[in-house]
């Protein structure tokens, strides 16, 4: 069962994220800032990360290059809000794989998932 | 793989010196071009020295020749017709371009295919067609080129890409302009190219997805070790793209020029080969082995001529009524006659111009300056003047030393000479001319000069001269310190010339053709390098002498003066024996102690036949040759002198090999070996004794 680490500083949203995947037969772990997800990625391996941009204590930007620069291999979905293009290509940069738009739509989150934790 | 061309040996031959006729002619043009500027009518002989050669190529069947200077002709038309402006970039395209012509037109030669990467060169062409010297509307080159309003300042990095292996591709991409974040997709299809992928060009460029500025389809040209396929995969998985396609880039322009080549170059090109064939009616082409061998042939005869000479000079004595020695003393006065008139044929036959050397140089300067980033006129003067080729061959490296040292270290950057008040441009001058029986070459720029004073320091400090020492040469002698091996007074490594092995090679290489290089600097002013060269290697004119028995040649380019001096006369520098001349300490040098020769020999010497000496050192006098080599003079003490000869140089052949101070052997007219020596390894040899080092005058 593919493992995705949701990060995302608003519970609202990681909670809606974690039910719609758990249904869909993923399993999940949540992390709330950059810092927090740096760490749990170290702990969990999951298979892929969706990540915000915009968190307290570190920010999504930060955190992607942390990972990537921990395992080149992981793979990183930032969750931007419209209008954040400049921020997500510097994700892109950073060495995140894609991206989608809040507010999310659960079959584009699910392709997205799909596409690249199988 | 092996070449085969349609066409007869002879066929073949005509075409290989036209091809270097013409493309002798594009490279002087175009550097011409470069300098002077676009007159109507160069341009015009440049475009119909493409053209002759195109035809030529591809009636021929070498179909990438002809594709190259297809698009050659394709630029150089537009340049004629002001479409497009020469910029330099585009010069040097060219210039690879006739570097890669002469490549392909060697394979004609070997038969096999050459490494030249024609597909880059096309391109660099194309893209020097639609780039930034362009006064094309812009409509029309995007019609050429089919790649709508991308940047074209590619050319350099797409056949870069393409020297390195690379494929090229064209990628359309259509992103969906109606998804969340289009910029966002445009910005993921260039970064996932360029993980795959060289990006050499796009529309929209990368600055232009950051900015958010995108159309749609994206157009972009990447560079990649991969198939097409490959390239695809690298951007299928990016969301809310409507369609991706994945092209060779291979200009379809690049497929045509050689059938359109042979289509209207075919008949066309008939003609041109007539009028060639016409033009060489009066010359025919000869192997330079034949000339050589006819050169050695005649060498023999000059042999037998002398020897007959002398014959028929004995036999007078005998018997000078007789019918038969009158006959004899007759023919061979005229045997003598034509062997001369031959030698002198035969010597003009293996004459060229030295504008066969002269005319790579222009090209090979305006490279050179362009590296060293100084503005430099080259001159040459005197190209018609004819040396044998066998010296042109052997000069060309000197000569582009001695070059390649002007704009190096000659000629100073252009800030500097403004401020010294000099002409912003330097100048280097090359000219050839005549001299009595040997020819000079003179190298002059009107650069920096050498100073006299930093060579001097130089030498003390790496310890070739004592400080004292250095302080009493004279500015000359000090200048020509360059000349010794290990010493340069480059003060810094540059990749153009000196790394410190320059100078001494050039001299040597010099020395050993029986010339000489001197040198004139003034400091500020400019510095000149004099090369003075036999006319011919092969046949030297040489003073004859006897020393112990045996009969050695002096070449007279070297000979100064004889005199016969008393014995009281040599002095004694420590344990060296000098004598002076005019002033001067001059080493004398005895060559039965350089050679070792043996004293009983000496009996020999008075049963050598017909040229045994006249003139016998008797008692206290001896008599010496004084020979230089550039500034300096020695003695060379020998039994007698036998008078001046024309001989012919053979080498010593490999059992015996390089022997020091003996250049080769000749042969007399009587049949025997006379050793040749070679003065400037014996003065050589001396100087490396500390002979030369002693104080420069006398008492």
């Amino acid at each position: 069962m593919p493992k995705i680490l949701l990060v995302d500083d608003a519970a609202f949203m990681r909670m809606r994220c974690a039910k719609l995947l758990t249904e869909n037969g993923y399993e999940v772990a949540e992390a709330e800032n950059g810092a927090e997800a740096v760490a749990k990625y170290g702990e969990l391996k999951p298979d892929l990360v969706l990540m915000d941009i915009t968190m307290p204590v570190m920010d999504g930007i930060q955190a992607v290059r942390e990972i990537k620069g921990g395992d080149p291999a992981a793979k990183v979905v930032m969750v931007s809000a419209l209008g954040q293009q400049t921020m997500v290509m510097e994700a892109i940069k950073a060495g995140a794989k894609d991206f989608v738009v809040k507010p999310f739509q659960p079959d584009k989150i699910l392709d997205t998932v799909k596409r690249h934790a199988g | 793989m092996a070449l085969e061309f349609d066409a007869s040996p002879e066929d073949l031959k005509v075409f290989l010196d036209e091809a270097d006729e013409q493309l002798q002619l594009l490279e002087e043009d175009i550097v011409k071009m470069e300098r002077d500027g676009e007159d109507d009518e160069l341009v015009q002989e440049i475009f119909r020295a493409a053209h002759t050669l195109k035809g030529s190529s591809a009636t021929l069947g070498h179909k990438r020749m002809a594709e190259l200077t297809h698009v050659m002709e394709n630029v150089l038309d537009r340049i004629r017709k002001h479409r497009l402006e020469l910029s330099t970039p585009l010069v040097d395209t060219l210039f690879a371009c006739l570097d890669a012509l002469r490549a392909l037109k060697e394979e004609i030669v070997t038969g096999q295919e050459s490494a030249v990467d024609l597909a880059s060169l096309v391109h660099r062409l194309t893209d020097a067609g639609a780039g930034a010297g362009s006064v094309q509307a812009p409509a029309q080159a995007e019609a050429d080129a089919g790649l709508p309003g991308v940047d074209w300042q590619v050319g350099s990095k797409l056949a870069e890409a393409r020297e390195h292996g690379l494929h090229t591709y064209l990628v359309t991409a259509a992103v969906d302009m109606n998804s969340a974040m289009p910029s966002v997709r445009a910005f993921q299809i260039l970064m996932n190219l360029s993980q795959g992928a060289e990006v050499l060009a796009s529309r929209p460029t990368l600055e232009e997805v950051e900015e958010e500025k995108v159309t749609s389809p994206m157009v972009i040209l990447v560079a990649a070790a991969v198939t097409s396929d490959a390239v695809r995969q690298l951007v299928v998985d990016v969301p809310d793209v409507l369609g991706i396609t994945v092209k060779p880039y291979e200009a379809e322009e690049e497929a045509q020029p050689a059938q359109s080549a042979s289509e209207n170059g075919g008949p066309k090109q008939n003609g041109d080969a007539a009028a060639a064939r016409g033009r060489g009616g009066r010359t025919v082409r000869v192997d330079v082995e034949v000339l050589d061998n006819l050169m050695n042939l005649v060498g023999e005869l000059v042999i037998d001529r002398t020897r007959l000479t002398q014959i028929s000079a004995t036999s007078d004595t005998d018997d000078r009524d007789s019918e038969v020695s009158q006959e004899l003393g007759r023919t061979s006065g005229h045997i003598a006659r034509v062997t001369s008139e031959l030698q002198e044929e035969i010597m003009r036959a293996r004459m060229l111009p030295v504008d066969n050397l002269f005319k790579k140089f222009p090209r090979m300067m305006r490279d050179l300056s362009q590296k060293a980033g100084k503005e430099c006129d080259f001159i040459m003067r005197g190209e018609e003047t004819e040396l044998d080729r066998s010296v042109i061959e052997e000069i060309s490296d000197p000569l582009m030393h001695l070059l390649r040292n002007s704009v190096d270290h000659g000629i100073e950057p252009q800030e500097d000479r403004v401020k010294a008040g000099k002409p912003a441009r330097g100048q280097v001058i090359l000219e050839a001319s005549h001299e009595e029986n040997s020819i000079v070459i003179t190298v002059r720029d009107d650069g920096r000069g050498i100073d006299p004073e930093k060579i001097r320091a130089k030498a003390v400090e790496k310890g070739f001269l004592a400080e004292d020492a250095a302080r009493r040469l004279s500015d000359r002698e000090v200048i020509e310190l360059i000349f010794a091996p290990g010493f340069s007074t480059a003060d810094r490594v540059t990749d153009i010339s000196g790394r410190g092995v320059g100078m001494d090679v050039v001299h040597r290489n010099i020395e050993k053709l029986n010339g000489h290089i001197e040198i004139e600097s003034a400091l500020g002013q400019g510095t000149e390098f004099r090369v003075k060269l036999p006319l011919t290697l092969a046949i030297i004119r040489a003073l004859l002498v006897t020393l112990k028995g045996t009969v050695m040649a002096i070449p007279l380019t070297s000979v100064t003066e004889t005199r016969r001096i008393r014995g009281s006369e040599i002095q004694r520098i420590k344990t060296r024996e000098v004598i002076v001349v005019r002033g001067h300490v001059v080493p004398l040098l005895r060559l039965e102690e350089a050679f070792g020769l043996e004293e009983e020999r000496q009996a020999e010497s008075e049963q050598h036949s017909g040229l045994s000496a006249q003139v016998v050192s008797r008692g206290e006098e001896v008599t010496v040759v004084i020979v230089n080599l550039g500034q300096k003079q020695m003695a060379i003490a020998v039994d007698a002198l036998l008078g001046e000869m024309e001989v012919v140089i053979k080498s010593l052949g490999k059992l015996i090999g390089d022997v020091p101070g003996i250049s080769g052997a000749a042969i007399l007219g009587d049949g025997s070996v006379a050793i040749i020596l070679d003065v400037p390894g014996l003065v050589q040899t001396a100087q490396r004794e500390g002979r030369f080092a002693e104080p420069a005058r006398a008492g």
